[in-house]
């Protein structure tokens, strides 16, 4: 984490153009002297280790310091974003795990029937579905046709209901939709894949000698061993799915870390960009020992080691 | 029975058009998040877009481009007696202007709006550690005069020609900013409860009051119980920030949002494709704005410090042309730095039509004669210029397309290239980093003298701190002089003149290419009346408390 927020700081600073150039270019009123006050003031042209320094030392004290972008303390910024994207990825990861899952178990276990290349041609077409077109394409469907779901945004402003649990739902469901079906398509192809090799694996062939039905077979021996490296996929994608959730937060006005953390790092407000990133990376590595503890309720010779 | 069914009919008939004036809440869609509340601190449009429900200047253009009193009772001017020309100590002149304001006036917690208001304004714009953009402007003012709650007389350091326009002197409410100012003025722009306590009422004096905000989601309004004016139609009122427009576009039609504020919405082209299919819900009006569209030519490079090429690249571009086909003719032309609207602008200013024989002679005359259909100059060198603009705008990537094919018709060869505005806006125009030219544009309130853009102490330097917008290097004794002049000229008649000339000298010695003035679009639903589009930076709901709810 340390090593991310040098890494943060440094590449932010090496960004061209700082707040007040932008600041200038906008206000034909400043002069060359509000210039070198507004620098002054707000800490910018000083060398970026000095402010990394300081950020650390704020750190300490418990204080993600104060956003410029949001004129807010930055905790009170990130921690809800940081909330509704959790929402978000885990809702997008839950849907691709119970589409992908079943149709990939669908897909191998009979390869090469018409399920599996009608599966195939369906994961194919939701990874090569454009994220973006995707979002607006369900909000033209849902939101503007057919009136089902909302466009935007993450509750019903000012309604009675705003913030309720239905309410929340109905704003999850298309960029969770949009979020999760490029996951889909890859736990279709990755399971399908898995459950492909472990069927040619000596176990199960003592399982159906000793008279297992071939539905115990699928279900209690192959498909658990073939989500083991299912399992480290879905690690890594739910990594992405904190950071890839930009575009989708965008389309959607979702508010959360991805887009905040896009905002902070174009409007230079170093402070936020580095405690949204800083989240992103702590939540990837949650999602990473997440997984590891998957790994041991999968395969007990993991557990036991 | 039957009768009942018939009355019960009538009645909901009778009733419909109520429930159509019963709306009590109006959401309008921007794009943008503020990045503050505090009216002094940092200019941003998305700031004044959402503040102007909220809060009142003194002064403002209204949809008319004529400066009208909004927290103030009269407009003061020389005409008046309110403002009168004095003799500083230095010998120099300036001008003492006395303003009361508004009666009845008060913030949104009852407190009267008053002179200490006027007063904290001025100590937190003018202090060097409070953090606010335009301290020059409260600088200027020498002194305040308290002559009673109300009215105050400003002693002002200059006489300018726009004195009496008073909308960026912000009042803030002294019974709550005072304090947290005077407790470290250089911790000010942190404490501020604009941004610590956005909701306590009284910080705000307009029509609404904010009561909620979800940072970079929405801003929620509700009715500001003292406000003396008119009565708004809307019990509440919502700001929500979609930042992509075609999000924005979806959301309007799923019913999101009610309106689009054309000062932060839709491109031009994106919202009159949008009234092309949903005229039947929404109107969508466009109106002639003051930001200026136009391409810098950077004077230092030797080529276009020869005024013949400048001349040739301007007459060699069909404007008329680009506005007809790309906006469908909704952009107005620009035929110098003024817009047509501008009580500024001059008519007779000699024009800059398309003349390609013109542009040819004058290239073949600077030595670039047509070989195989490009350029070339006495060295053998291909005559070639690099067109930067910002990325990611639509309309500005089509716009440099035409202009490249309308160049090349010339044998010019012309490379467009892109970058992120941040970049572009950051660097490579406010510190000069363009080589050749670069498109982008200026946004102004009216009769705004262009003397950061024009005037050759402006040009941003290393040893200003890249100060000033005099981006092309632009250097011409007789244009400063002009600018020193027209802006100590209080009368307009004897302004007009100077206005004139100042567009000529532009048109002769063109440091930039004009392109058109561009338009915003601003879309509403056709129950909604009485907004006016005002085409400048006070926008539109300076006036909301006139937007009503009612039949189409």
């Amino acid at each position: 984490m340390a090593v991310m927020s040098v890494v943060v700081f440094m590449l932010m600073g090496a960004m061209p153009g700082d707040p007040i150039d932008l600041m200038i270019s906008g206000n034909p009123h400043l002069t060359p002297a509000d210039v070198v006050r507004l620098k002054e003031l707000y800490g910018i042209g000083r060398p970026w280790p000095i402010r990394w320094w300081d950020w650390v030392g704020q750190l300490v004290q418990g204080q993600l310091g104060y956003s410029r972008l949001f004129a807010r303390e930055v905790g009170w910024i990130v921690l809800p974003a940081l909330g509704h994207t959790a929402l978000l990825a885990a809702a997008a990861m839950l849907m691709a795990l119970g589409i992908g899952l079943p149709l990939g178990i669908i897909a191998g276990a009979k390869p090469g029937s018409l399920w599996d290349r009608a599966i195939a041609a369906l994961s194919y077409l939701m990874l090569s579905l454009p994220t973006f077109w995707l979002g607006l394409m369900l909000i033209a469907l849902f939101s503007v046709w057919l009136d089902w779901l909302p466009a935007s945004g993450s509750t019903d402003l000012l309604s009675p209901h705003e913030g309720g649990l239905a309410d929340r739902l109905r704003h999850l469901l298309l960029p969770a939709a949009t979020l999760g079906v490029g996951g889909a398509g890859q736990y279709i192809r990755h399971m399908r894949a898995a459950m492909i090799a472990q069927s040619q694996e000596p176990y199960l062939r003592t399982a159906r000698a000793k008279g297992c039905s071939p539905w115990r077979v699928i279900v209690t021996h192959l498909v658990r061993n073939a989500l083991l490296p299912v399992v480290t996929i879905a690690a890594l994608e739910a990594g992405a799915l904190m950071s890839g959730a930009l575009v989708t937060e965008t389309v959607f006005a979702w508010p959360g870390l991805g887009r905040l953390s896009y905002e902070a790092i174009m409007g230079n407000d170093y402070n936020l960009a580095l405690s949204a990133l800083l989240l992103a990376t702590l939540l990837t590595v949650l999602a990473s020992a997440l997984a590891d503890l998957a790994y041991g309720l999968l395969d007990p010779r993991i557990k036991s080691s | 029975m039957k009768r009942m069914r018939v009355f019960a009919l009538t009645l909901a008939l009778l009733l419909t058009p109520c429930v159509v004036w019963a709306k009590d809440t109006l959401t309008v869609g921007i794009s943008q998040f503020p990045s503050t509340f505090h009216p002094a601190l940092d200019t941003m449009l998305a700031k004044s877009y959402v503040l102007s429900f909220v809060r009142r200047p003194l002064t403002a253009y209204d949809a008319h481009w004529r400066l009208v009193c909004l927290m103030c009772e009269t407009l003061p001017t020389l005409a008046n007696g309110l403002a009168k020309i004095e003799t500083l100590p230095s010998g120099k002149k300036g001008i003492a202007i006395t303003v009361s304001i508004k009666a009845g006036a008060k913030w949104a917690d009852g407190v009267p709006v008053s002179s200490a208001d006027l007063l904290l304004g001025w100590e937190v714009g003018k202090h060097p550690s409070s953090g606010v953009s335009e301290a020059e402007l409260y600088r200027r003012v020498t002194a305040i005069d308290v002559i009673d709650a109300r009215t105050v007389t400003l002693h002002v350091d200059r006489v300018s020609f726009d004195y009496n326009a008073l909308g960026d002197f912000k009042l803030l409410p002294a019974h709550i900013e005072k304090a947290r100012f005077e407790a470290d003025p250089a911790r000010y722009h942190d404490a501020t409860a604009y941004d610590r306590d956005t909701t306590l009422p009284g910080l705000w004096n307009g029509p609404y009051r904010i009561v909620k905000v979800e940072p970079g989601q929405y801003v929620a309004l509700e009715r500001n119980p003292y406000w003396n004016g008119t009565r708004p139609a809307f019990d509440h009122l919502v700001i929500r920030v979609i930042e992509n427009t075609a999000s924005l576009e979806a959301t309007i039609l799923a019913g999101g949002v009610d309106m689009v504020a054309g000062e932060l919405g839709l491109s031009l082209e994106q919202a009159l494709s949008f009234g092309k299919r949903h005229s039947d819900q929404f109107i969508v009006t466009t109106t002639p704005s003051l930001v200026y569209e136009h391409i810098d030519m950077n004077l230092d490079n030797p080529l276009l410090a020869d005024p013949r090429m400048r001349r040739a690249l301007t007459l060699a571009i069909d404007r008329d042309a680009i506005c007809r086909y790309v906006f469908d003719g909704r952009q107005q032309p620009a035929t110098s730095f003024v817009p047509p609207l501008d009580p500024a602008f001059s008519p007779d200013t000699p024009g800059l039509s398309f003349d390609p024989l013109e542009a040819a002679r004058l290239l073949d005359e600077a030595g670039y004669v047509l070989k195989d259909g490009v350029r070339t100059g006495p060295d053998g060198q291909t005559l070639s210029f690099d067109l930067l603009t910002t990325a990611g705008n639509r309309s500005r990537e089509l716009v440099a397309e035409i202009l490249q094919a309308q160049w090349r018709k010339q044998g010019i060869v012309v490379r467009v290239k892109m970058e992120p505005p941040r970049i572009f806006f950051g660097q490579t125009v406010t510190k000069r980093k363009f080589h050749d030219l670069a498109m982008f544009a200026w946004y102004s309130a009216p009769e705004s003298l262009p003397r950061s853009i024009l005037r050759s102490s402006e040009i941003p330097s290393q040893d200003n701190g890249w100060a000033g917008e005099n981006y092309t290097g632009y250097k011409n004794p007789a244009m400063d002089a002009l600018l020193d002049a027209t802006e100590q000229e209080p009368d307009f008649a004897k302004r007009k003149p100077m206005w004139q000339k100042m567009q000529v000298l532009y048109n002769q010695d063109l440091p930039a290419i004009p392109l058109f003035f561009r338009s915003d679009a601003h879309i509403w639903p056709k129950e909604l009346h009485g907004v006016t589009p005002t085409g400048h930076a006070d926008p539109s709901p300076l006036w909301v408390e006139y937007w009503t709810w009612g039949t189409p």
